[in-house]
């Protein structure tokens, strides 16, 4: 039924398919910096790693900001659901954790990436 | 006398060609029609039934009589399904253009080295690479594609290329001896 051909096709396929996976994440790249976005408008932009906690006002009030290593969370917010809380650490380029009462946005940036490279 | 029957007779065969075509332009249209309502798992996973027709015509006929079975299914399909000339259409039709072409060449080059299913198999890949290759080529200037986009979706369209590799070959098994049959039984 199936000839030696056929199978040796399909694991060179499955090969291929886990060797796009790692150049994938390789291709990635190395998570750069944290950007803090209030309003729209660009309030903090941190390099990465670093161990701090600080805050930054948003709309609606101030939010806790806690950033360890490579990874971020908000600590603490006053909006009056803590969807932004809850959601916990990001690490990966590309993630971001958003509280819109706060109208605020912390995303996690790449090296070649411009700033508003997700946003146009 | 003679020479007329000689004229007869290649008319028929000709005609008898031009049938076969058109049965196996139909199944495909049919096969393709039944198909596209049915649910997918994401927008782009489709089960690519006509791909059966696409490999019958392969074994039945030569590699030109086959492309030329894919390019009407193609066409007559979108204009049935009112998608022709959108970016989907050449999409399909590329892929479709390209895996019947590189299947005839696997038939034609390695005749006895895959089965059925592997050439099917091959016929799913090289869709989905046109596939990929083509829209990477369509849309890069308005989307904004990198190639991290390409290499994400990669290793997906592959991995969906075999169990619809599969399941194409297999039905292909299935029919072929019908038709056949149902060829010499009708005996014309």
């Amino acid at each position: 039924m199936l000839t030696k051909s056929d199978i040796s096709l399909v694991l060179s396929v499955i090969a291929v398919i886990v060797g796009c996976y790692f150049l994938y994440d390789l291709s990635r790249g190395v998570e750069k910096f944290v950007v803090v976005e209030i309003d729209g408008r660009i309030e903090k932009k941190i390099d990465l790693p670093k161990n701090l906690i600080f805050d930054v006002n948003g709309v609606n009030g101030p939010i806790k900001i806690e950033i360890s290593g490579r990874k971020v969370r908000m600590l603490d917010s006053s909006c009056p659901n803590k969807i932004c809380v809850k959601s916990g650490w990001i690490n990966k380029r590309g993630e971001s954790i958003i509280c819109l009462p706060n109208r605020a946005i912390v995303k996690i940036l790449g090296e070649e990436e411009e700033l508003d490279g997700t946003t146009r | 006398m003679v020479q007329q029957d000689k004229k007869i007779g290649h008319n028929n065969s000709r005609i008898k060609t031009i049938i076969e075509i058109s049965l196996m332009v139909s199944l495909g249209i049919i096969l393709q029609i039944i198909e596209a309502p049915l649910p997918r798992p994401l927008p782009w996973a489709k089960l690519g039934l006509a791909n059966v027709i696409t490999l019958i015509s392969l074994l039945l006929f030569s590699l030109k009589e086959a492309v030329f079975i894919s390019i009407i299914r193609i066409a007559l399909v979108s204009i049935l399904l009112g998608t022709i000339f959108n970016p989907g259409f050449f999409l399909s039709l590329s892929g479709g253009l390209m895996s019947t072409f590189i299947m005839g060449l696997v038939l034609i080059i390695f005749p006895k080295r895959f089965s059925l299913i592997g050439v099917s198999l091959i016929g799913a890949l090289v869709h989905n690479m046109t596939q990929l290759g083509v829209a990477y080529i369509l849309f890069y200037n308005q989307l904004h594609i990198s190639w991290n986009n390409v290499l994400y979706f990669l290793p997906l369209m592959l991995a969906w290329a075999i169990p619809t590799g599969f399941i194409v070959g297999y039905l292909t098994k299935l029919i072929l001896p019908v038709i056949l049959n149902t060829r010499k039984r009708v005996n014309w």
